[in-house]
């Protein structure tokens, strides 16, 4: 479809909106309302352009003009709003004429008159939307003499959310994320005219995706209450990473300060989160500032009875030495949490190679994985029936919950162009019917899925699976929609995966037989690429239950067992229930902080990158086997990250170092994979699955009373 | 060159000897600035309410070429707040090691908190000292961090070096008359050489 812009002739597919065409055409538009994943409503009226097209007489054929003999273009009246406009085949459009501009200048002028300005005290002052685009297409002046309105500068939506009611410019994002996105509407406009204001009837904000809002909004009036006023957005160091909350992976960027963490914004990936994050991943990052340790500390007078005082690298070294010396170093255990990168994954790997002992674990796991490949999470989006088992969704893998409701609303997404995510596309409709009979969850407690799903029932997943297997004549709709069904999808969660390599072959059996794709949803946030490490326990009592070794590395676990009475190196942040029994306390480096590669729940692997945080002398679990072997005097054959990558790429055939920006699927077969765990191993970590994750709960108000309740006290 | 040439330079020279000195014996004199003289800042108040006119927008550490100034900001207590509206400095801090005094603070800030006085005197002993906080700088305050501490254990009042019409921006700010004639320890009242600070100071 030809469509020509300022005189630029472009060729842009059908269905695109006039506000794309323009900028498939390098051209600029301004505009407020308009949001790459949300409908367009053509609320704020500020993308004004002059638009106009040919059109066919009776006889069917184009008219044309008299003088030229080209089509003649019929214009619009008025300018035309281009976010709610379609392009079509022949369509002209102007929008850098200066009635264009004349137009967008006196709608910003209108935007402005009950607009504070009160941008030096706004957390979003220089990030903002309305004050870019009043620089670039305002007068720079306004006419209005009269009172602005005024209303609640300071009003909390939630804990974690607050609104200025004064500088909302009604663009209705909010109101249309929460219908469209979540599919929980918590929020809407209130009165008319100018008197309008969002709030929710509810208390607080009652979804997991609240703070979503607050990277939408285009003005400063929704902004993140746990960073408020702790900086400018030109002062924080932006590091784009990804956050390890979970088995998601959603792209992040980590806003940091004078060497702290401070605020955490969702950054774009078509492929994972969009851009969306679940309210963990955004505001449960406090825990890392409170009460965190960044020195070694060792024991006063040796005992563990003695009270902890910080001490030097090389001084913990020295009593390392000592104490393993003693000890062989088949003896030791090295044990790590699960949310570890893959380069520390491998490095760990081969220094319990180097040691020869069989004592290593990751926590929390899984005691078998599936070997199929797992869906993406577009295809999720896509599906066209999906049967969850024993899953909480919202709490497991909170984002993988939107794209569920993606998949109820018919699985459409924005089209992308040159130019990006498409800006405002036509085919997203408000208030989207959503297709609940495509969604089936069976989990043995009600959760947030049940009241979206078609059919849900409160059983436990393991046996709606058996019964499912045994063709239970209970289930006979189900069975009609997946052999009905092109793409069906089966999401196991903790409930069902935390049973074993039997239960784990039912399901493999099921998705089989249907032609379904099977996602377990991971114990800890990179479960799927340590699980093609070998770092599962090959004795017995070598596994972190039993810990029956001499000496132990336990990095960034809350706890150890209770008769565990040997020489115990704890690795972590805090002080941990496993840290107040230590001998030795090291420091270690948060996700934020480091560099590496992190494998998500569909096996994509995603950069992560460290943010300009202060952490002392902390180190990442590559410095801990460094310090090590520097104590037992072995050179481990993994000491960094480009050394691992290099073993990588000798193993996978891939840069583990210039991954695109959106990550890469793994492909792991031909590989030496540890996915078959051996059934001696088979011990079950409890998994966590809350989306605050322990860590985040660890320091004092980390996480808002309400939302604590909400999240966690809510279970039991 | 010829003897008319030289005779001419040395009659300049002569005739400057009997001219009045354009130098002062600062610091026995105090010097004599122009009201808009750029020195140490003040952080102002609003009249009236007392209120602190800061409002921790950091824009003048944006501004700043030097890096010199570091602003905190956090919420106001409404019961009790520092700042009219939501937002105050909680930390206000200048290094005046590295400020260059040009001004671009004062012309960045958004309600006229910060303004460039006039005390020039700034030598301390030890880098930290330079670093300026807000109670360093609050209008109110005077002297230099040295001069204030050696006014605390000497028990005399700080002593300013110079003199100054106070410019309207500086809000509330009134430099010290300059004790030392008072004390008698100077000569300046009755110095004929300089007549204008006699004249200012009626």
């Amino acid at each position: 479809m030809k469509v020509t812009v300022d005189g630029r002739t472009i060729e842009v597919p059908t269905g695109t909106s006039a506000i794309d065409a323009v900028f498939a055409a390098g051209l600029d538009v301004p505009y407020f309302c308009s949001q790459p994943y949300l409908s367009p409503i053509g609320a704020c009226r500020m993308c004004l352009v002059e638009a106009g097209s040919p059109r066919k007489g009776p006889d069917g054929t184009l008219i044309l003009d008299e003088k030229t003999g080209q089509p003649k273009i019929f214009w619009f009246p008025k300018p035309q709003a281009s976010c709610t406009l379609m392009a079509s085949e022949g369509m002209v459009i102007v929008s850098q004429s200066a009635s264009v501009k004349k137009a967008q200048a006196g709608m910003m002028e209108f935007t402005l008159i009950n607009h504070p300005l009160d941008c030096p005290t706004c957390d979003k002052g220089g990030a903002c939307e309305l004050q870019d685009r009043a620089y670039e297409y305002g007068y720079g002046d306004s006419r209005f003499e009269f009172d602005r309105r005024h209303a609640d500068k300071h009003y909390n939506l939630s804990e974690n959310v607050v609104l200025d009611q004064e500088r909302c410019i009604h663009c209705k994002r909010c109101v249309r994320y929460f219908e469209e996105v979540p599919g929980e509407e918590v929020l809407d406009f209130i009165e008319r005219g100018s008197y309008t204001f969002i709030d929710s009837a509810e208390e607080g904000l009652p979804s997991n995706f609240s703070g979503n809002i607050t990277d939408i909004c285009p003005v400063g009036a929704l902004l993140d209450n746990v960073s408020r006023f702790r900086g400018r957005n030109w002062e924080y160091d932006h590091t784009a990473t990804v956050c390890t909350a979970c088995s998601v992976g959603c792209s992040i960027t980590v806003d940091a300060r004078n060497g702290q963490l401070e605020r955490i914004q969702g950054r774009e990936n078509y492929q994972v989160n969009q851009t969306w994050l679940c309210d963990g991943g955004r505001f449960g990052h406090t825990w890392l500032r409170h009460e965190r340790i960044t020195t070694p500390m060792i024991r006063e007078g040796g005992t563990r009875a003695g009270a902890w005082v910080p001490a030097t690298w090389d001084e913990a070294i020295r009593l390392i030495r000592g104490k393993l010396g003693e000890i062989s170093s088949k003896n030791i255990g090295l044990y790590s949490h699960a949310d570890i990168t893959l380069e520390e994954g491998l490095a760990l790997e081969r220094f319990a190679a180097q040691l020869g002992t069989d004592s290593v674990d990751h926590a929390p796991r899984y005691s078998s994985a599936s070997t199929l490949v797992p869906p993406t999470l577009l295809e999720v989006s896509q599906a066209d029936f999906v049967l969850v088992l024993g899953a909480d969704v919202h709490e497991e893998a909170p984002v993988l919950a939107l794209r569920l409701e993606e998949m109820l609303k018919g699985g459409l997404l924005p089209a992308r162009y040159e130019h990006g995510t498409a800006i405002a596309d036509l085919r997203m409709p408000e208030r989207v019917v959503r297709q609940r009979h495509k969604l089936v969850v069976f989990s043995s407690k009600s959760n947030l899925l049940h009241g979206k799903a078609g059919l849900a029932a409160e059983i436990s997943g393991a046996s709606a699976l058996h019964d499912l297997l045994a063709g239970s004549a209970a289930f006979a709709d189900i069975f009609k929609s997946l052999e009905a069904a092109q793409k069906p999808i089966v999401i196991l969660g903790a409930e069902v995966a935390c049973l074993g390599r039997a239960v784990l072959q039912e399901a493999e059996t099921l998705v089989q037989k249907y032609n379904a794709k099977l996602l377990v949803l991971p114990a800890a946030s990179n479960s799927s690429g340590l699980s093609h490490l070998q770092l599962v326990p090959r004795g017995k009592g070598s596994s972190l239950q039993a810990m029956q070794v001499g000496a132990a590395l336990v990095s960034r676990l809350e706890q150890v067992p209770a008769d565990f009475a040997g020489f115990l190196m704890v690795h972590d942040t805090h002080l941990t229930e496993a840290a107040t029994r230590a001998d030795v306390f090291l420091p270690a480096v948060s996700s934020y902080e480091k560099r590496g590669t992190f494998i998500n729940l569909e096996g994509r692997a995603l950069t992560l990158r460290g943010a300009a945080i202060d952490a002392g002398e902390s180190v990442d679990l590559m410095g801990v086997i460094g310090a090590l072997g520097d104590a037992l005097n072995l050179k481990p054959e993994i000491r960094g990250v480009r050394s691992a990558q290099r073993e990588f790429q000798k193993r996978l055939n891939i840069d583990l170092s210039s991954l695109p920006d959106e990550g890469q699927i793994i492909n792991w077969s031909g590989t030496s994979s540890a996915a078959t765990f051996s059934a001696a191993t088979s011990s079950v970590h409890s998994s966590v699955t809350t989306m605050w994750k322990p860590n985040m709960l660890r320091g004092k108000n980390v996480v808002p009373q309400q939302a604590r309740e909400l999240f966690v006290g809510g279970d039991d | 060159m010829g003897v008319m040439e030289i005779a001419k330079g040395m009659g300049i020279t002569l005739s400057k000897l009997f001219q009045k000195p354009v130098t002062i014996c600062y610091p026995e004199q105090p010097a004599q600035l122009k009201a808009r003289f750029r020195g140490r800042h003040v952080l102002t108040r609003h009249p009236g309410t007392g209120l602190e006119k800061c409002i921790g927008c950091s824009l003048c550490a944006a501004a700043c070429p030097a890096y010199a100034i570091y602003v905190e900001a956090a919420e106001n207590d409404p019961k009790s707040p520092h700042s009219p509206g939501e937002r105050y400095a909680s930390v206000y801090e200048i290094n005046m090691l590295r400020c260059i005094f040009c001004g671009m603070c004062e012309e960045a800030c958004p309600t006229g908190a910060i303004v460039l006085g006039n005390e020039f005197e700034l030598a301390d002993y030890r880098y930290g000292d330079f670093v300026y906080g807000k109670e360093d700088m609050m209008v109110g305050t005077q002297g230099s961090k040295l001069q204030r501490r050696e006014a605390r254990t000497s028990g005399k009042p700080v002593v300013m070096g110079f003199e100054v019409s106070v410019r309207e921006e500086l809000e509330g700010v009134k430099y010290a008359p300059d004790r030392r004639v008072s004390d008698g320890e100077s000569n300046r009242a009755s110095n004929p050489a300089n007549p204008e600070s006699a004249g200012r100071k009626a």
